[in-house]
């Protein structure tokens, strides 16, 4: 069934891009896995203090660089695929001409909320490993932040569709504001889940596709009332 | 047997045996309780249901016990709208509807026959087309009791309870659409609205969808004009099917598209699976009626295609072209200047280019009880595109082709009441009075559904509705006469007559799109 969905959302007009983006993130974190292993970056076996120094790995390159770089090819992997109703819209609101540069601007804004969001979850993700936490326990805590009223309402804000200015510095200030808001919401949607990879030592890219595949799923699904529900149960009303 | 489905003000402005019938059925479904999946209520809380506004117009009391959880969220709030499901959910609905209520009629002893009236507004040869007969508003029956097709929340444009339906607001120009679909990207809607999946609210409506279909259920429904004001069932979605004269709306929306059909042999209905099939993928709601006993029975787009089948089983009394045929392209090329024997052929139906941005206005628009204007600010480098597409038509050996259509779009309309509507102008010359100009008005901006959509955590994260209205000959008219290549192109939004202040009501953004052909 998830393949199904997959499936239609590449059929959708700005789906393979975005795909091919996704691409791009999955191969720079096999790129930077070879350099140093992705588990043991978000794994945070890392202690806080050597993401500043030493250099990890004897590479010469100082962790929070690696770091900052594995955050943003995290977030294009397993975020472009989410994009496609905000792509649409900047494609079809925009002026023709100025189609790149909106999607550009967008993409910036939501790229650079993203990036600070998975640095400071990593950053996170050492201190809660440093307190013994697993990924069991992360689970849970995702669990509970599903449940709430407050990630509904994160999500449901993930599907607005603002006005968007045609000209000048009108268009670029709303098309930097959609991509700034759209990645603020979709942090608070999306956050806890995204922490759970990072304390799977074993699999590590499996669990990171397994919550795309789920991410990507109900965020096909419409708006819901915002209440307490149970978690992950994305097909109920 | 096949039925045949009568024009309603053909049968007569008395008590005709129809009307008669279909008055002693709905009692006879009003009794039944919302529990019963036949009763007045359940299959009106289908199309959209409400708790807190049925209980103010008193259709059901705290106290009311409703249907399971689970029948309702298989049943219930299932319109389709905004959506190139509009047409085939509702002739699925209606087909319901009208077997649910001839069981009736033939348990009272009335006719195996009996087929749902429709309400033909734009009928020409009748002067009261636009009004309703006696039959759905006289206070009672011939037996001296309570009428039920009459009901006392149906208030119409005045806010008196009068129904007298303003012509510009049910023009048919959606007849002379060219595809059943059409696309969200800024140019036509198509005849029947754009793909989507289960599409309770929200989005973008179908040039059908929008006129005549939306406008008269606010015109119909209103707003009262004594306090308190009152919304009409007819001016939302989650009470309209409550208003009897619904069914009868719906039955004439229905006629429309076998109209549509009839009149270009180019007109088709869509045959990609998507539309066919109706809304698929996992955890996607289906399409779903009560058959005369109350048992769920589930049906698709496809199920919907022929009147004749043994589903549906019924005919229109009347399906000639309103429009006697006319082309949009032959009154293009009126207007453009060109002889009809110059024209490209007709291009098939469904074959629509993207659309693209001409030009936006600056800010979101305040609606309100004054008219208010805003103005489109043109791309110069994409209105010289239009300007040449019109040009190429004239042109000595050009290509047979038509020139590009101009759309205007009223993206993201939000609002926090039901009813009211607001005619739009496009180019109205300095200081005139609209009325006087009606080639200016572009189409009638009614809140049917637009309440719902405006909800921020309802079903389309409140991005409230999009209306689309073809100005292709506005502007043409304004090529010709050599107002095309300015800066901006003005647009008016009057309010309608005498509906109460409306809160809220805001229109994200104005905008204008050329499709090339
Ligand atoms: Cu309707």
């Amino acid at each position: 069934m998830p393949t199904a969905v997959v499936l239609a959302v590449m059929r959708q007009g700005a789906g393979l891009p975005l795909l091919l983006a996704s691409l791009t993130g999955w191969f720079i974190l096999a790129a930077v896995d070879r350099r140093y292993p992705l588990t043991e970056l978000c794994a945070a076996s890392i202690g806080l203090a050597r993401l500043w120094y030493p250099p990890i790995g004897g590479v010469g390159q100082p962790a929070l660089v690696l770091l900052v770089v594995a955050s943003f090819a995290m977030a294009l992997a397993m975020m472009a695929p989410l994009l496609t109703v905000q792509m649409t819209h900047l494609w079809i609101r925009s002026l023709a001409r100025r189609r790149p540069r909106a999607i550009v601007l967008f993409s910036l804004a939501y790229a650079a909320v993203w990036t600070a969001a998975m640095t400071l979850l990593a950053v996170a993700s050492a201190g809660l490993a440093v307190l013994g936490i697993g990924w069991v326990a992360s689970l849970a805590v995702a669990a509970l932040w599903h449940a709430t009223p407050a990630r509904q309402a994160s999500l449901n804000r993930c599907h607005r569709l603002p006005r968007l200015g045609a000209f000048g510095w009108l268009a670029d200030r709303d098309c930097l504001a959609y991509g700034f808001t759209s990645g603020l919401w979709c942090v608070g949607a999306c956050w806890a889940l995204m922490l759970v990879p990072m304390f799977v030592a074993n699999g590590h890219f499996l669990a990171m596709l397994a919550v795309m595949i789920f991410l990507l799923v109900e965020r096909q699904m419409p708006s819901r009332a915002v209440r307490w529900r149970m978690p992950f149960a994305i097909y109920s009303a | 047997m096949t039925v045949t489905r009568m024009n309603l003000w053909r049968l007569g402005n008395d008590w005709n045996p129809t009307m008669l019938w279909y008055a002693r059925a709905v009692r006879d479904l009003q009794t039944r309780p919302i529990t019963d999946a036949t009763s007045w209520t359940y299959l009106a809380a289908m199309h959209g249901f409400d708790q807190e506004l049925w209980q103010g117009y008193g259709y059901i009391d705290a106290t009311t016990s409703l249907p399971p959880a689970e029948a309702r969220r298989r049943d219930w709030d299932q319109c389709q709208h905004q959506s190139g499901y509009f047409l085939p959910w509702h002739r699925g609905y209606l087909a319901a509807f009208e077997a649910i209520v001839r069981a009736s009629i033939v348990k009272q002893g009335g006719p195996a026959t009996w087929a749902l009236p429709y309400w033909d507004y734009d009928e020409a040869s009748n002067p009261n087309a636009r009004t309703l007969p006696l039959a759905l508003t006289a206070p009672s029956l011939p037996d001296g009791t309570d009428n039920p097709l009459a009901t006392p929340f149906r208030y119409g444009d005045a806010g008196d309870g009068t129904v007298d339906i303003d012509p510009s607001q049910i023009r048919l120009d959606a007849l002379t659409e060219k595809a059943f679909l059409g696309s969200r990207s800024g140019g036509s809607p198509g005849f029947g609205g754009v793909p989507t999946g289960f599409s309770h609210s929200g989005g973008t409506n179908g040039m059908l969808e929008s006129e005549p279909h939306n406008n008269v259920h606010v015109e119909v429904g209103g707003q009262q004009a004594a306090p308190p004001q009152n919304v009409g069932l007819m001016s939302m979605p989650v009470t309209a099917a409550l208003d009897p004269v619904f069914w009868l709306h719906h039955a004439n929306i229905d006629r429309l598209w076998e109209v549509w059909l009839k009149r270009d042999p180019q007109h088709a209905n869509p045959t990609d699976a998507a539309w066919l099939n109706g809304p698929s993928g996992s955890g996607a709601r289906k399409f779903v009626m009560p058959d005369v006993a109350g048992n769920p029975v589930f049906y698709t787009p496809r199920d919907m295609l022929n009147t004749q089948a043994q589903n549906l089983n019924y005919v229109y009394e009347d399906t000639s072209d309103p429009l006697g045929g006319a082309q949009p392209l032959a009154q293009r090329a009126v207007t453009l200047g060109l002889a009809a024997a110059r024209l490209p052929a007709a291009v098939g139906g469904g074959v629509t280019q993207h659309a693209e941005l001409v030009g936006a206005n600056d800010a979101t628009v305040q609606l309100g009880a004054a008219p208010v204007d805003t103005r489109v600010r043109l791309d110069r480098p994409t209105t010289a595109r239009v300007i040449q597409s019109l040009r190429s038509l004239a042109a000595p050996g050009a290509a047979a082709r038509e020139p590009d259509r101009v759309y205007l779009n009223l993206e993201n309309i939000r609002s926090e009441s039901g009813s009211g509507s607001y005619s739009v102008y496009v180019a109205l010359p300095e200081g005139a009075n609209p009325a006087e100009h009606p080639e200016n008005l572009a189409g009638t901006l009614s809140l049917f559904g637009v309440r719902r959509a405006t909800l921020a955590d309802g079903p389309q994260a409140g991005n409230g509705l999009t209306t689309v209205f073809d100005i292709t000959n506005i502007v043409d008219r304004l090529h010709m006469s050599q107002a095309l290549d300015v800066e901006h192109l003005p647009v008016r939004f009057v309010p309608g007559a005498k509906t109460g202040p409306q809160q809220g009501v805001t229109v994200g953004r104005v905008s204008i799109y050329r499709q090339a052909q």
